[in-house]
C-alpha cells in the first residue's frame, strides 16, 4: 500500500533539478559578487535580478554532520547513514550525504570532496534521483 | 483573551481530528458559555496527510454547530498555532469581530514513525535538504554538534534541561510524558540523530487545544478571567539553513522578539515566566539565546545553575514544554498560550508559578523559519 502524499519524486521535477544536482552548479549575484547555492530570482543580499551560474568545484570541509537513525520511510533502506553540513571552496554551504566511511571517522573541518551516486530510488516509480554525495578526499 | 478548551496531550488512537477539535471546543463552552464566534482559525498541520482532509477548517466549523462562521486553516510548521492566533489577535485589532475562536488540533500517531519522520522532513527545503535523507531531528543535530563543538558544551546540560521539563510535566494534568527522568536515564537513551538522543526530542503526540480572544469589551461581558495579549509578531528567515550566515542564530526569533518588546512596552526584566519552543533541547538553547536570556554558548551555565527552574525568577516552560507537555505539532502554540493564561489567571494548579504579571510566549515553524512570539499579561 502506497501513500500518495510521501515523498514521492515527480519526474518533472527530478529532471528539471538534474543540472544542479549533477554538477553542483551554484548561483552569483552580479551586482554584489554573493554566491549562494539556493536557486533565487532576487539575490538575498542586494536585490539584483543578475544572476548567473557558476562552477562549485568538488572539495569542501564538514562544518557540521549527524547520522541519521530514525530516517524517513523513503531512506529506511540504509539507515544509519551520514549527512554533512559541507562548506564548499567558494563559500557556500550544501547539505549532501557523507559516503565511503564511518562516523567515527567523520570530524567537523574533515575535507571532502563531491562523489556522483544514487541519492534516492523511488520505489513505487522506479524514479531514481542520482547527484551529489560527499566522501573524505582521497589524496 | 477570555478562555479556554484543552485535553491531555497523549496517544488518542480512539479519538478523530475532528472529535479532538470537538472536544476542546466543549470544554471551552463548558467555562464561557455559547458565545458569539465571529470566525474560527484552526491551526493543523497536517490534516490534510494523516487525516487525508483538505478544508479541515469548515469541516470543524461544522462538526461545531457554528452555522455560516467563516473557518480558515493556518499552516506555519510547528508554529501554526502561535500564528494562528497571531491572524486571530489581528482581526480583533482590526475591528472588524469581537469574538475569535482558535482551534489548535493534531493527530501524529495515525501513521508509523518513519511516516511521521517523512512529514516532518516536510518542513525541510524540498529541493536542497530533505531530498537528500536529511529529518527535522537532523537539522537539529547539525546546529547542536556545531554548537557544542563551538562553545565546549558539556552534554550534562542538555540533559538537565530534559530532566527539568519531565520534572515540571508531573505536575502538569495536560502533559503527555508525566514522569520525571534521571541524567542516567537520559544517557542510557538512544540516539536518534548524532548526536541528538531520544531525550533530547518531543514526543510524537495527539493533542488540541481552544483559545477564545475578544475585544475587550465583549470579553467584559462574557468572563471573569481575562488576559491581555500586549503584543503579537511574527518574523521569518532564511528557508534553508545552508542559507544562513550562522544556524546557531534563530533570526525569526530575535526579529519577532524585538518588535514584541516594542510593541507591549516592556523589558525583558519585565517578564516573569518564559514559555519557549523546546522541541529539541537544542532549540531550546538557542532560543534563550536568540531571545536574549541568555549569552552565545551561555545557556549551559544558566542550566546547570538552575536558572531556568520553576521555583527560579524565570521559570521557563513550567508546564513542561514540548519536551515533555508534548508536541502535537500545529496544536503546540495554542498549548503554550492556553497554558500561560492559566499562569496568569492564577488556575494552572500544581504547576503554578506564584503570581506572575508578564510571560513571554514562542513558537517557532521548522527550523526557525517563522516564529509567533506573544507577550500576555494580567489585567489588575
Ligand atoms: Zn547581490
Amino acid at each position: 500500500m502506497r501513500k500518495r502524499w510521501l515523498l514521492v519524486a515527480s519526474a518533472p521535477q527530478v529532471w528539471r533539478e538534474s543540472k544542479q544536482r549533477y554538477k553542483l552548479i551554484g548561483f552569483e549575484c552580479e551586482n554584489c559578487k554573493r554566491p549562494f547555492f539556493v536557486e533565487r530570482v532576487i539575490c538575498p543580499n542586494c536585490k539584483s535580478r543578475k544572476i548567473r551560474e557558476i562552477r562549485l568545484g568538488a572539495e569542501g570541509t564538514v562544518e557540521s554532520f549527524t547520522v541519521i537513525f530514525n530516517p524517513p520511510k523513503k531512506f529506511e533502506y540504509h539507515s544509519p547513514y551520514i549527512i554533512g553540513l559541507i562548506k564548499l571552496k567558494k563559500g557556500v554551504k550544501v547539505i549532501g550525504q557523507i559516503v565511503d566511511c564511518l562516523p567515527q571517522e567523520v570530524k567537523v573541518g574533515l575535507e571532502v570532496e563531491v562523489s556522483f551516486r544514487i541519492v534516492s530510488k523511488d520505489e513505487d516509480t522506479g524514479l531514481i534521483m542520482y547527484g551529489y554525495k560527499f566522501r573524505p578526499k582521497i589524496y | 483573551m477570555a478562555g479556554y478548551g484543552l485535553i491531555r496531550v497523549g496517544e488518542h488512537w480512539n479519538k478523530s481530528l475532528r472529535h479532538l477539535g470537538a472536544e476542546v471546543y466543549l470544554d471551552l463552552v463548558s467555562r464561557v458559555g455559547e458565545v458569539k464566534i465571529n470566525k474560527v482559525y484552526v491551526s493543523s498541520l497536517f490534516a490534510a496527510e494523516s487525516s487525508h482532509q483538505y478544508l479541515f477548517a469548515p469541516l470543524l466549523a461544522d462538526h461545531l454547530g457554528l452555522e455560516h462562521v467563516p473557518a480558515t486553516r493556518v499552516e506555519a510548521g510547528d508554529a501554526s498555532g502561535g500564528i494562528a492566533v497571531h491572524e486571530a489577535f489581528l482581526s480583533i485589532k482590526s475591528g472588524m469581530f469581537d469574538s475569535v475562536l482558535v482551534i489548535g488540533a493534531e493527530k501524529m500517531t495515525e501513521h508509523v514513525a518513519s511516516i511521521s519522520t517523512e512529514s516532518r522532513a516536510k518542513l525541510l527545503d524540498s529541493k536542497y535538504e530533505s531530498p537528500h535523507g536529511l529529518t527535522l531531528a537532523g537539522t537539529y543535530a547539525l546546529m547542536m554538534r556545531e554548537y557544542m563543538d563551538k562553545y565546549s558544551v558539556p552534554r550534562e546540560a542538555f540533559g538537565m534541561f530534559s530532566v527539568e521539563m519531565h520534572k515540571n510535566a508531573v505536575n502538569n494534568p495536560y502533559a503527555q510524558l508525566r514522569f520525571p527522568i534521571t541524567l542516567e536515564k537520559y544517557f542510557e537513551s538512544p540516539t536518534t540523530a548524532d548526536p541528538l538522543k531520544l531525550y533530547d526530542c518531543a514526543p510524537i503526540s495527539d493533542g488540541a487545544a481552544a483559545l477564545l480572544l475578544t475585544s475587550l469589551d465583549y470579553g467584559k461581558e462574557i468572563s471573569d478571567s481575562l488576559v491581555e495579549i500586549k503584543a503579537s509578531s511574527a518574523a521569518t528567515d532564511n528557508f534553508s539553513i545552508i542559507d544562513r550566515d550562522s544556524i546557531l542564530e534563530l533570526k525569526s526569533t530575535s526579529k519577532a522578539l524585538e518588535e514584541a518588546l516594542s510593541e507591549a512596552k516592556v523589558k525583558r526584566r519585565n517578564i516573569d515566566v518564559l514559555e519557549i519552543h523546546d522541541s529539541f533541547t537544542i532549540a531550546a538553547f538557542l532560543s534563550l539565546e536568540s531571545l536574549g536570556f541568555s549569552q552565545k554558548g551561555k545557556t549551559h551555565e544558566l542550566v546547570l545553575n538552575n536558572y531556568f527552574s520553576k521555583d527560579s525568577d524565570l521559570p521557563v516552560n513550567p508546564g513542561g514544554g514540548l519536551k515533555a507537555r508534548g508536541h502535537p505539532m500545529g496544536a503546540t502554540g495554542v498549548y503554550q498560550l492556553v497554558e500561560s493564561y492559566m499562569q496568569l489567571t492564577g488556575e494552572a494548579g500544581h504547576f503554578q508559578v506564584p503570581d506572575p504579571k508578564n510571560i513571554l510566549v514562542q513558537n517557532m515553524g521548522g527550523t526557525g523559519s517563522i516564529t509567533a512570539v506573544h507577550i500576555l499579561s494580567r489585567i489588575e
